[in-house]
């Protein structure tokens, strides 16, 4: 087959020719995630003991208010509940604490429940009568955060991280954070700042000195794949060639011809307000920030101010 | 009698949970078919793809929020999981067979002087990176720039990768 002398084009056009078979293939037919993971179509129901009768109207309320903000309960948390005799039978002045969890989120950790805070404000009340005021701290598990089956060939999944994680997990653990807090203004006085280009082992580089303040990585974490019954680690790629030292640490890509190297390796254990030096081939100032980046993982350095 | 309700970040955060869940699920209905074909064509193998697509997807609904472009990763990181599996198994040795529904494919199409199973054959002959531009070019639609941001490189070196691609390739074709 000999194509014109218009090589480019025609090559163009043939290869948009072939591809356009790949119309006729479909994928195995499902039309939407919630297809694809079994994911539950309608959120379980509310639990409430018995236990909760004398507050059974605060409570109902309270629930209708959590299910407007489109949040499902499955911890509820009196923590304060101060009703005069006006509204109900709990005993005047008498400040009732109850803590009650259901027992099917007991695992999970406390710090990412999120929290709605329901205060409820009795009208008409006299200056002699007992505190009207009533507040009731309901936590409330996540109901946007799916169990989700994992797929046949997975056998791990990564959680949601909580807005408090300040570190990159190892790909290989089950809560890979790709996000560390900004530093705080306390810390990032502490640190002082180098920008430097060089030439090294590495090509031409950019090294830059400062007070960590943010690390970001979009890299695939770790898969963990079960094959004839073994579980065993398998990284998922970066792009060839990332790199990105960190105080020393190279931080690289299953592209290295280093065997003991090859392995995605991403910052972990960065922790905002450090003062780092950094080294990579490319580097972003904002204002007195620079963004020093690989191909998928990026810190920012705060510079002192 | 009148409730206030205060509202703390947390709450926000897990509300914004299922609003990303709705997001990648967006980007599931619009862009899973073309995905999937792309992936089949990076690999040639059809339960290749689909695994790297579900376990693409499973990832992205369970990042939720730190997602700042879904589609962006969504590709980026399909196109890696599938070639960390394609790697796996040249290190075990494992072959990688033209699947059959390409074979199933290639019967009803009419290249009569080069057949679309050759044609992806040669696609496999293409190194990872320069494959992926060929694919993520013609199956996903993508511009250069775009495919650039996706691979993590830039617009240059893919069209400099675009256009060995199509040396190689038509030097194979030629040879037929």
């Amino acid at each position: 087959m000999t194509l014109g002398p218009d090589g480019e084009n025609d090559i163009d056009e043939l290869i948009a020719e072939y591809f356009s078979a790949f119309d006729r293939v479909t994928p195995p037919s499902v039309e939407s995630l919630r297809d694809l993971y079994r994911l539950p179509t309608k959120e379980p129901k509310q639990q409430v003991s018995a236990g909760w009768s004398r507050a059974g109207l605060l409570l109902a309320t309270a629930a209708v208010a959590l299910v407007l903000v489109g949040l499902v309960p499955s911890v509820l948390n009196l923590t304060q509940n101060k009703i005069g005799p006006a509204n109900n039978s709990t005993r005047p002045g008498g400040g009732e604490s109850l803590n009650r969890s259901l027992p099917d989120d007991l695992d999970s950790p406390q710090a990412s429940r999120p929290v709605v805070e329901v205060t409820a404000v009795a009208a008409g009340g006299g200056p002699d009568e007992p505190s009207t005021t009533s507040t009731m701290s309901s936590t409330v598990s996540d109901g946007a955060e799916p169990q989700l089956p994992p797929p046949a060939s997975q056998t791990t999944l990564a959680p949601q991280s909580t807005s408090e994680s300040t570190s990159i997990a190892a790909a290989a653990t089950p809560t890979p954070t790709t996000e560390a807090k900004l530093a705080s203004p306390t810390t990032a006085s502490s640190g002082n700042e180098e920008f430097r280009t060089s030439s090294s082992m590495h090509g031409n580089t950019i090294t830059v000195r400062g007070v960590l303040a943010e690390v970001h990585t979009d890299c695939v974490s770790r898969r963990t794949l079960s094959t004839d019954g073994t579980i065993e680690s398998h990284p998922a790629l970066c792009n060839a060639g990332s790199w990105i030292i960190i105080d020393g640490i190279v931080y690289q890509t299953a592209s290295s011809p280093d065997e003991t190297k090859q392995f995605d390796r991403h910052p972990e254990g960065l922790v905002p307000g450090m003062v780092v030096s950094v080294v990579a081939r490319r580097v972003a100032k904002q204002g007195t920030r620079y963004v020093v980046s690989c191909a998928d993982c990026r810190v920012v350095v705060q510079s002192n101010p | 009698m009148e409730f206030l309700i205060t509202y703390r970040p947390e709450v926000e955060q897990a509300s914004s949970g299922r609003m990303e869940m709705e997001r990648v699920e967006a980007v599931y209905r619009e862009h899973h078919v073309r995905l999937w074909r792309s992936l089949l064509a990076y690999t040639g193998d059809a339960d290749l793809a689909s695994e790297a697509a579900a376990e693409t997807f499973s990832q992205a609904v369970a990042r939720g929020t730190e997602l700042r472009d879904p589609a962006a990763w969504i590709w980026r990181s399909a196109f890696k999981i599938a070639g960390g599996i394609m790697s796996e198994r040249r290190a075990r040795s494992e072959d990688q067979p033209i699947d059959e529904v390409l074979d199933l494919v290639a019967g009803e199409m009419s290249f009569s002087t080069f057949p679309l199973v050759e044609f992806v054959d040669s696609l496999m002959d293409l190194p990872n990176q320069r494959r992926a531009v060929v694919v993520l070019r013609y199956a996903g639609g993508f511009s250069a720039p775009e495919i650039a941001e996706l691979l993590g490189t830039s617009a240059n070196t893919v069209r400099v990768q675009l256009h060995r691609a199509h040396g190689q390739l038509r030097e194979r074709i030629e040879q037929t």
